[in-house]
């Protein structure tokens, strides 16, 4: 039997899919700001999981005089309890990526099938879920971890359920607006034509295809996922001492401008390389793949 | 423009009663007994038999929600659990400060924003739009309280040019003072926002010296600034009135921590004195106001776009 046009149909775009990804993947390398932030969040991933041999001490115990400037012992100086500034950036990577890989991963993994259901079936449960997210992406989503941890107490383990659930809409927005664009589409009615299950056709014919803009917008998660996490616990109210967290430290360092200067620095300007190359890998995604708009534009403002 | 606004206007009631729902369950969210979260932990017997029989805590759940609307269509949101003054004066103080700062930040952003998106879209190739590029990835990289404490330490404390801690200076009333308290926050929230609308006047501007029209205009021999000045940018702005009137939004409670770094009064730090208290009439009426605002400003916005731009309505 040869092959039908209504199968040649649904075979199609996933040929066309690998072409794409092939010439995404070229792009993507081209692409100096994807390159550049790959390459500097490979080093921080490598950070992150080789703390221990990287870190010269413990990063929770004391190391040494308090509050030293930075010297041949100390790389950073040390903080109003002498334990090693370094040591502790170090270790606050790890703490950052753990963040805003669940964040990312959560908000993902519940938002992209809710988004592709209430897309591909719409009726009333769509008008609902809709109206919902019209909700959540009403409160900015400092506030909305704000008041979650507010009401539920603060931990690294709700923190990152807080902004896990802030990020959810969007996926969902994101799903359900390209499921919607794709459920009408040839080769969609092709698989419909075959008798392919309602499950089959919104998990193996659309998810594959709407994939594209869902890796932008993990990216993009997991940066704001990190800047709120420490905006929150620099107000307190996030990750609790005596964690190394990025955010913690700039809190503390605030008391003792005078004396050290470079604990209200140098933190800081880990948050901002860490949230500069996921942004960087965001964009040359964007570029590579020609999903300009898919994303949302606020990134978080704190 | 009237069934466009109508249709605007029936999406939008259901978010806020949404968000009426949610704020109000909140409380029940709270471990423990939800009058004594509203009240304070230092409320007496009776102040807790007061709070059950005027928000109806006795009766069925649906009908103390109802109850709950009621008083807050009435613009009674409760006591702060604190300090025992009204909800909604508490917010009403707190205003004036919040859209001072908003607007101050919004024209440090708006200035930033246009010349260096202009520029980057006009020579796309050039050092100048690869210098603005790497601007916009830092200012959009930096996270602004950070900003906050750097600027506390280069213009508070080694040059003492503005005060560490900036207090609500009306304008009216003094505008050098104003200045002074204003503009460091103002500088950290319009840098971050200058990184965002830059980008969309680049992006929208490059799209309309593309456009048919941009030919035609050059080709009446209109001299390249009208052209670009008169015809391309002018329709360049209006996507861009959709991100300025957004990020107006975000600025009602996306400030909290900006707001605490420099220990200005507005809605963002009330919200976080409420937080760090657990006044759960307070956050509950913030959070409220702060939906139904966003969404208003929203409405407004796409209102404002409409009629700027009638191919809307067709959508």
């Amino acid at each position: 039997m040869t092959a039908s046009p209504a199968t040649s149909a649904a075979v199609a775009p996933r040929v066309a899919t690998r072409r794409v990804r092939y010439s995404a993947r070229q792009k993507f390398l081209r692409s100096t700001s994807g390159l550049i932030g790959t390459l500097v969040f490979l080093v921080l991933v490598v950070i992150a999981i080789a703390a221990p041999l990287i870190a010269p001490d413990s990063p929770l115990k004391r190391a040494g005089d308090a509050l030293q400037q930075p010297n041949a012992h100390h790389w950073f100086g040390t903080d109003e309890l002498g334990r090693d500034l370094f040591s502790r950036v170090i270790y606050g990577t790890r703490l950052s990526l753990e963040t805003a890989v669940g964040a990312a991963a959560l908000s993902c993994v519940v938002g992209l099938p809710v988004g592709i259901v209430t897309g591909y079936l719409g009726g009333w449960v769509d008008a609902v879920i809709m109206r919902v997210t019209d909700f959540v992406l009403a409160v900015p989503e400092i506030l909305f971890a704000l008041v979650v941890v507010a009401t539920l107490g603060s931990g690294v383990f709700k923190l990152t359920l807080a902004i896990g659930i802030g990020a959810t809409p969007a996926f969902i927005r994101l799903a359900r607006a390209s499921t919607l664009s794709l459920r009408d589409t040839e080769y969609v009615l092709a698989a419909r034509s075959m008798g392919a299950a309602k499950r089959d056709i919104m998990f193996r014919t659309v998810m594959p295809n709407i994939l594209p803009p869902i890796f932008v917008q993990i990216v993009v998660t997991a940066s704001v996922a990190i800047l709120v996490a420490a905006a929150l616990s620099f107000v307190g109210l996030g990750t609790p001492p005596p964690a190394p967290s990025w955010g913690g430290m700039l809190q503390t360092s605030r008391s003792y401008l005078y004396q050290q200067v470079w604990y209200a620095i140098l933190p800081g300007v880990a948050l901002a390389i860490t949230v500069g190359a996921l942004d960087a890998i965001g964009r040359g995604l964007q570029q590579a793949l020609g999903t300009e708009t898919a994303t949302k534009a606020s990134g978080a403002m704190g | 423009m009237g069934s466009y606004v109508i249709r605007r206007l029936l999406q939008f009631v259901p978010v806020i009663l949404l968000a009426s729902v949610a704020v109000w369950a909140l409380i029940y969210a709270v471990p423990g007994n939800p009058a004594d979260a509203l009240v304070g932990p230092d409320a007496t017997p009776q102040a807790v038999a007061a709070a059950k029989v005027r928000l109806g805590l006795d009766r069925p759940v649906v009908e103390q929600y109802f109850i709950w609307l009621g008083h807050a269509l009435h613009l009674d949101l409760g006591h702060s659990a604190i300090s025992g003054q009204p909800v909604t004066e508490l917010m009403a103080s707190r205003i004036p400060a919040s859209i001072q700062l908003a607007v101050f930040s919004m024209v440090i952003g708006l200035v930033l924003a246009f010349p260096l998106g202009i520029a980057s879209a006009l020579k796309p190739r050039s050092v100048l739009t690869k210098a603005i590029n790497l601007y916009q990835a830092v200012a959009l990289a930096v996270p602004t309280f950070w900003v906050g404490i750097l600027l506390i330490i280069g213009l508070a404390i080694r040059v003492h040019l503005f005060p560490s801690i900036s207090n609500y200076v009306p304008f009216w009333a003094d505008p050098v003072g104003a200045f002074k308290n204003t503009f460091m926050p103002a500088l950290c929230l319009g840098t971050f926002i200058s990184g965002i609308i830059a980008r969309f006047v680049t992006a929208s501007l490059r799209q309309s010296m593309s456009q048919d029209y941009i030919r035609t205009a050059r080709a009446k021999g209109v001299p390249e600034y009208g052209v670009i000045s008169r015809h391309a940018l002018r329709n360049a702005l209006l996507p861009t009135v959709t991100i300025v009137g957004l990020q107006v939004g975000s600025f009602l409670g996306g400030t909290v921590v900006t707001e605490v770094v420099f220990s200005y009064p507005g809605l963002g730090r009330m919200i976080y004195s409420a937080v760090t208290s657990r006044d759960y009439p307070v956050i509950q009426g913030a959070v409220l106001f702060i939906v139904v605002a966003f969404l208003a400003i929203n409405l407004v916005v796409d209102v404002l776009y409409a009629y700027l731009d009638p191919r809307v309505q067709l959508r």
